[in-house]
């Protein structure tokens, strides 16, 4: 049963960190100066609070992506393409078997609301949940005012291709985008572009490897070009996946440059199944039945090839496609 | 509709409904962003690498 109500935004009163609490549904979380403790009817739960604002960040910023958002191996979302479960234990085989799993049905608007308000009062001034650990003050301490800015990003999403008229502006030192400080060795030249009168419009391109040099994030993919529901969503990495991502469907990686190490678990046990190096140039397919989080040695950048055709979550689902898209 | 040169790590845009041909001086790779068509043949058995599955017996062989 899907909870239709819009969350209760969190108590009047700070707690004694400076904190507000907030409730959703049969949930609820509150933060100390370090934690974050969630509660459900039959159990609770702490995570570090820098690793649960990064996760939560992604979440609501990608409107709760494809498929399920681990927050750790006991938190998460799953989505439900306009509503959200949101639970505890129920991808932890143990939780499971000892009876202490709990989901709970969302309208998508109300955890949206719900994140977006512990997010804002949770997130001090020194913190950007978005940005490296190297390249971010610390989460923790008691209130410290807020960084709206960080947890506002605009999100890129192409319509056609970055740097098309009409679409997403390429990024410059100028718009406020200058070269990250692990990116610069990355070239800067520009492709050369002739296109004959009245086909400005359609023939165009970019450095895609200059853009990805000057983004200020880590783990958020972000559309670059589109082809029907084909999606290019490149994205640079850094340190470690903030979330554990489990597939509804098949995602492709493609690693641009450097390195990233995943590590690779069966969805809905956690079980391990894999652990996949992969350095610039490789390609890797990570089936539908899986979760995966990455490790960045150094700042890296990642092409994820993610197919958004609506259809797929209930093909899988019902068996009538192969988890993986290569049968060996 | 115009020709455009790319290099590594460039992204370009192709019309839609537009006859294209590449040329490249020297061996290069391109990404193809597109979609399953009538013309896909899918040759990724031969191509992907997987790790073996561990025979049930395998430590029995290594002794």
């Amino acid at each position: 049963m899907t909870t239709d109500t819009l969350p209760e935004l969190g108590s009047i009163e700070p707690n004694p960190h400076g904190y507000r609490d907030f409730t959703l549904g049969k949930f609820s979380f509150g933060r100390d100066e370090y934690f974050v403790h969630v509660r459900w009817p039959n159990g609770t739960h702490m995570l570090a609070v820098d690793a649960f604002l990064r996760a939560i960040q992604r979440d609501v910023a990608w409107g709760f992506f494809y498929g399920i958002v681990n927050f750790d191996t006991v938190i998460g979302t799953v989505n439900h393409y306009g509503t959200v479960d949101l639970f505890a234990g129920r991808f932890n085989a143990q939780y499971r078997q000892a009876g202490l799993d709990y989901s709970e049905n969302f309208k998508t608007d109300a955890i949206s609301r719900l994140f977006e308000a512990i997010l804002a009062d949770w997130t001090n001034a020194t913190f950007d949940p978005f940005a490296s650990p190297a390249e971010t003050g610390s989460a923790f301490g008691p209130k410290n005012g807020s960084n709206k800015r960080a947890i506002t990003r605009h999100r890129v999403t192409a319509k056609r291709m970055i740097g098309a008229p009409g679409d997403e502006p390429v990024r410059t030192d100028d718009n406020g985008f200058p070269i990250n400080r692990q990116f610069t060795d990355v070239t800067q030249d520009a492709p050369e572009v002739h296109a004959e009168p009245g086909f400005e419009d359609q023939v165009v391109s970019v450095n895609l490897f200059a853009y990805l040099s000057r983004s200020d994030v880590t783990w958020n993919p972000s559309v670059v070009s589109v082809c029907k529901n084909s999606l290019y969503c490149p994205t640079t990495e850094e340190y470690i996946l903030p979330i554990i991502h489990g597939n509804d469907r098949v995602e492709w990686f493609v690693q641009l440059s450097d390195e990233i190490q995943w590590e690779v678990e069966d969805r809905d046990t956690g079980a391990v199944r894999a652990r996949v190096t992969m350095k610039a140039g490789d390609v890797a397919a990570m089936p539908a039945d899986i979760r995966h989080r990455g490790f960045s040695p150094k700042r890296s950048m990642l092409l994820v090839w993610e197919n958004a055709s609506p259809e797929l979550p209930a093909l899988y689902a019902a068996g009538k496609m192969p988890p993986a898209p290569v049968q060996f | 509709m115009g020709h455009v040169r790319a290099r590594r790590g460039h992204m370009t845009l192709l019309p839609a409904g537009a006859a294209y041909q590449f040329h490249a001086g020297s061996p290069s790779v391109i990404l193809l962003q597109t979609l399953a068509g009538r013309d896909t043949v899918e040759r990724w058995a031969e191509i992907c690498q997987t790790a073996p599955r561990p025979k049930p017996n395998s430590k029995e062989v290594t002794r």
